[in-house]
């Protein structure tokens, strides 16, 4: 996946209203003349091989009547040599290669979000910034809240451009979960990275300061006390999901007067665990927070909603960054070319959300679809179950912990896209060594 | 409002996600996964059950429910029937 950065310094949308429906004045980054903050390029790596989700069904003998509630078609997969590190460099090594020099001078910070980090003292950002040859005038840290981790990446970048003008965040959002095997979880249970560049020329979309909503608290729905131990409450947390999407919007639109779920944005993009659950949450939301008739639900998902999910229901959920694989996508297959309003919602089990708005100008679209994603989700290499199976059996040798191992990046080169990517090629004494694949 | 309607909203509910299901399946000491609901049906029912009662729950209350007559209770003294 290829992107473009820069564009006008005003990102190509003047900072004025986006929408005739759009409250007053926003406070922070929506009035005229503030700060320019926002995704000035995207890009994503969601893996060289998938497996299809009916034949996953098959395999592990589940009731093909639940696939519908899935609503996943086929699901990513990580090769052998592909963790986090691998994974998160080279989603990003395009945003890398389109900077000037000044530009990259400009990327002072390097966040790396996940909830399968191998360390839990050295983030998981050292080894994609020495992959990416950035400057070592760059802070390098972490982020984890489960599948919150993105959108807290993303939020914690727009503040840090916003305090230092003229400077950048790469954000990465990356996951490799172990498969919950033989479960309904397993089918959603993808792989890969999204990385978005944050600035102050955003021509994909431009982040509202200010305005964003946030609900969290501690409950059990999801944990992961050991590297290969996922404890999940499954009921649990859909219920969080649904009470916190209304929280974080309700805080949203106490900050933001004017602002309602069923008519304020012309795009919304949602945390996907699976297609179905957005599904149901958009439904939930709308009950809740009043405002459409029942018998317009549907045509309200279809327009507003579906083009968030076409990327998520072919990649399956990559956690941390699933909410910005999903704004991503909303902005590729948006309805009409923008400008657009767009909400986000970003939920992590566990639990933390937050509702925020971004202004997404006329050409985003192009640009995101101009990433080649799409054709790059169609030249991922169809595994058999058993090849999937073989796949997921190796992933403990990559897994946290591992101390010494060795990774043949043959099985890896002949599949996928042309495109370079990074891949692991040794553990010694728990120290990881990477290089660039060329692309083939 | 009492406890039997408190069920009759959960029953009407899990009708609604499982249209195919006789009415007399649903009993307090069955789960609605052993009814064929799957996650997202059981998220319908919850959600579906707590806007007809009109009630905001935390998600917390509901986190030991294991069967259809422990959702009843959590939704009954959750409008104020006896513990």
């Amino acid at each position: 996946m290829t992107a473009a950065t820069g564009g006008p310094a005003t990102g190509g949308e003047p900072g004025g209203p986006w929408r005739s429906t759009e409250p007053g004045t926003p406070r922070g980054g929506g009035e005229p003349g503030g700060p320019q903050v926002g995704i000035e390029a995207v890009a994503a790596y969601c893996g060289s091989a998938y497996v299809d989700v009916a034949d996953l069904f098959q395999a592990r003998g589940l009731d093909p009547a639940r696939m519908g509630n899935l609503g996943m078609r086929r699901k990513s997969v990580a090769l052998p040599g592909e963790d986090v590190v691998a994974m998160a460099a080279t989603a990003a090594r395009p945003l890398a290669d389109a900077l000037t020099e000044a530009e990259r001078a400009s990327v002072r910070t390097l966040i790396v979000a996940t909830e399968s980090a191998f360390d839990l003292s050295k983030s998981a950002s050292t080894h994609v910034h020495r992959l990416l040859g950035l400057p070592r005038q760059c802070r390098l840290l972490e982020i984890k809240q489960a599948c919150y981790g993105g959108v807290a990446a993303l939020r914690a970048a727009a503040a840090l451009v916003a305090v230092e003008p003229g400077s950048r965040v790469l954000v990465v959002a990356t996951d490799l979960p172990v498969p919950n095997r033989g479960t309904y979880a397993e089918p959603s249970q993808g792989a890969g990275a999204v990385a978005m560049l944050v600035g102050p020329r955003p021509a994909v979309a431009r982040l509202e300061l200010g305005t964003a909503g946030v609900y969290g608290y501690e409950v059990a729905d999801f944990a992961r006390p050991r590297a290969d131990l996922d404890v999940v409450d499954t009921d649990l947390s859909l219920l969080a999901y649904l009470e916190c999407l209304l929280g974080a919007f309700t805080d949203h639109a106490a900050r933001r007067p004017g602002t309602d779920f069923a008519g304020t944005y012309d795009l919304l993009a949602m945390h996907t665990p699976f297609p179905g659950m957005v599904r149901g949450a958009h439904r939930h939301a709308l009950r809740r927070l009043g405002g459409l008739a029942r018998d317009r639900e549907q045509e309200d998902f279809d327009r507003r909603v579906a083009p968030s999910l076409v990327f998520p229901r072919d990649v399956g959920n990559i956690y941390a960054g699933t909410a910005l694989l999903a704004m991503a996508g909303a902005i590729a297959h948006a309805p009409s070319p923008g400008p657009l309003s767009l909400g986000v919602f970003g939920y992590g089990s566990g639990c933390s959300s937050e509702f925020f708005a971004c202004h997404v100008p006329a050409g985003a679209a192009r640009l995101v679809a101009g990433t080649g994603l799409a054709a790059e989700l169609a030249a991922r290499r169809r595994l058999t179950v058993a090849e999937y199976d073989a796949a997921t059996a190796a992933l403990p040798d990559m897994a946290f912990g591992a101390a010494e191992a060795k990774f043949d990046p043959a099985g890896l080169a002949g599949v996928g896209a042309p495109r370079p990517r990074a891949v692991l090629t040794a553990i010694r004494d728990h120290h990881r060594e990477y290089t660039w694949l060329p692309p083939r | 409002m009492g406890r039997d309607q408190v069920f009759a909203v959960v029953r009407d509910n899990i009708l609604a996600v499982r249209p195919g299901l006789d009415p007399a399946e649903i009993r307090e000491d069955r789960s609605m996964t052993e009814l064929g609901c799957d996650s997202l049906d059981r998220m319908d029912v919850v959600s579906g059950a707590l806007d007809e009662i009109g009630l905001e729950l935390g998600t917390d209350r509901l986190a030991k429910v294991r069967d259809i007559g422990g959702l009843v209770d959590v939704l009954w003294h959750g409008i104020g029937g006896p513990a």
